[in-house]
């Protein structure tokens, strides 16, 4: 593999996070446990242990494991929401994480200011965004309500909206979290469309699922993650059988 | 920078939306307290300020003005981060657009309406438009002074959210602290200096002195405030960059 074609290349890459109760978040109450010497250390857990990974423009790679193997939070990491402890991530080109999509959005804001806001937070220029927010609303199916406030859609709608602006940019890397169809069996099959699309176009994927079907059908190289470790990497069936065994 | 812009645009666009007087709302509350406190307090303190009660009037809107823009600022700021926790845990977005945004929309507000008021007092009752580039001494101490507190408070915040509660309080103490409606002479010598060399009274002072009493102030005064203006623009991003590193823990 040369340099050049490599996408996403993480080394070592740990994730130690400290677990919040309710008492540390309060200054008084923190404030009096030192002064009686009770001074607690806060609880660590690790959610990455020691990942290394490399991965080739082009690939499908499809993530599996339990819930809280680590999963989302090895996507979160790829697309730079989250800084490892420890170890080295690099991440080459344009990323579009569509991670519960929808989440940057203001309910009291109108759908275009929402559409150039989101665009914006993703990194797109806004004269860009103004220049697409009418063709990515009327995607979205939502011409009528384009100067309504976020807030008077379903959710839905909203699901809908979000969609369409996290994928109306051309990335080099999609990181994927569940999110392959959503809104109503019309626009899922219409949502469909555009994940498969992307999906042939060569753009590196990476989605994590628990559609054990889909990865192992979809995928080039399926990865099994479980308490924070790949503990396989391989053929897409080969990983979905190594999962169904040892679960 | 598109961003905060973008991001001050929609705070500003959110505030004011649906009311026709618009930005200017935000000067109902500095006008209804100064009238209030110079209906209580012209009487006993107006003499301190000058001959007419406009002149204590003129005297405590500034100070109201002032006062305002900084703790709005700084207590929006505060919440500002861990309002917008659940959108850091989904985007890739810089934590620090969230408070400097919330400090550039009560600036942009603050242009659009203090400001200009304060240019025309200057040049009707100071009678003095060599004030008006003076005027840009203290607004800039005001904005960085504030920014480099609402940095902290907002980190703050992400550690521990019973700070909004002790915030109050510590703002109450700074107004109290401040002289806003009362004069430097009522105060005893040796509480004075506490009060007087504090960054928000010197930026009142200095305001005061140049829109309404056309006086320059002392160089002493501008180089405090703006050795404070420095040093707490520089804590507060010292303090933010350092507590950022476990932000994502706490959200």
């Amino acid at each position: 593999m040369t340099q050049h074609d490599r996408r996403i290349w993480l080394e070592n890459v740990s994730l130690v996070r400290e677990i919040q109760h309710e008492a540390s978040m309060d200054l008084k109450r923190s404030v009096f446990d030192l002064l009686r010497g009770r001074y607690t250390k806060p609880e660590r857990r690790t959610v990455l242990d020691t990942i290394s990974l490399e991965v080739r423009q082009g690939e499908r790679v499809g993530i599996i494991g339990p819930n809280g193997a680590g999963k989302s939070t090895l996507l979160k990491v790829m697309a730079g929401i989250l800084t490892p402890t420890t170890g080295a991530v690099e991440v080459h080109g344009v990323t579009a994480p569509l991670i519960e999509i929808g989440a940057g959005f203001d309910p009291e804001l109108s759908l275009v200011d929402n559409v150039v806001l989101y665009g914006v937070l993703l990194g797109v220029p806004r004269e860009r965004m103004l220049a697409r927010a009418a063709e990515i609303i009327a995607y979205a199916e939502l011409e009528p309500y384009a100067t309504a406030m976020v807030k008077t859609l379903s959710s839905g709608m909203v699901a809908r909206l979000g969609f369409a602006v996290a994928s109306d940019v051309t990335p080099d890397v999609m990181l994927i979290d569940e999110v392959l169809s959503v809104g109503d069996e019309h626009f899922r099959a219409k949502s469909s469309e555009r994940i498969r699309h992307f999906w042939e176009s060569g753009i590196t994927c990476i989605i994590v699922s628990h559609d054990l079907h889909f990865v192992g059908e979809s995928c080039d190289r399926v990865l099994c993650l479980e308490g924070g470790r790949i503990t396989f990497d391989g053929p897409p069936r080969a990983a979905v059988r190594f999962y169904l065994d040892t679960v | 920078m598109e961003l905060v812009g973008l991001m001050a645009e929609r705070y500003v666009k959110i505030r004011y939306r649906g009311s026709s007087l618009g930005v200017f709302w935000s000067l109902l509350n500095p006008l209804a307290m100064t009238s209030i406190y110079a209906l209580v307090f012209g009487h006993a303190f107006g003499h301190y300020y000058g001959p007419s009660v406009f002149d204590y009037l003129f005297a405590v809107f500034i100070g109201f003005v002032t006062i305002n823009y900084f703790s709005s600022s700084s207590a929006q700021a505060l919440q500002s981060i861990v309002n917008n926790g659940l959108l850091l845990n989904k985007m890739r977005v810089p934590p620090s657009i969230f408070p400097v945004a919330t400090v550039a929309a009560n600036s942009i507000q603050f242009v659009w309406t203090v400001v200009p008021l304060l240019a025309l007092l200057t040049l009707i009752i100071g009678r003095n438009p060599l004030g008006l580039p003076l005027l840009i001494f203290p607004l800039a101490g005001l904005l960085m002074v504030t920014l480099g507190v609402s940095l902290i408070t907002a980190a703050a915040h992400v550690y521990y959210r019973d700070v909004p509660h002790i915030y109050d309080l510590i703002n109450f103490v700074i107004f109290v602290g401040t002289p806003v409606f009362y004069p430097l002479g009522i105060v005893s010598a040796t509480a004075r200096p506490l009060i007087q060399w504090t960054p928000i009274s010197l930026i009142v002072e200095e305001l005061r002195a140049i829109v309404i009493l056309h006086r320059v102030p002392t160089l002493a005064s501008f180089l405090v405030m703006g050795l404070w203006a420095v040093v707490v623009l520089a804590m507060g991003r010292l303090v933010f960059v350092a507590a950022s590193r476990n932000f994502m823990d706490r959200l």
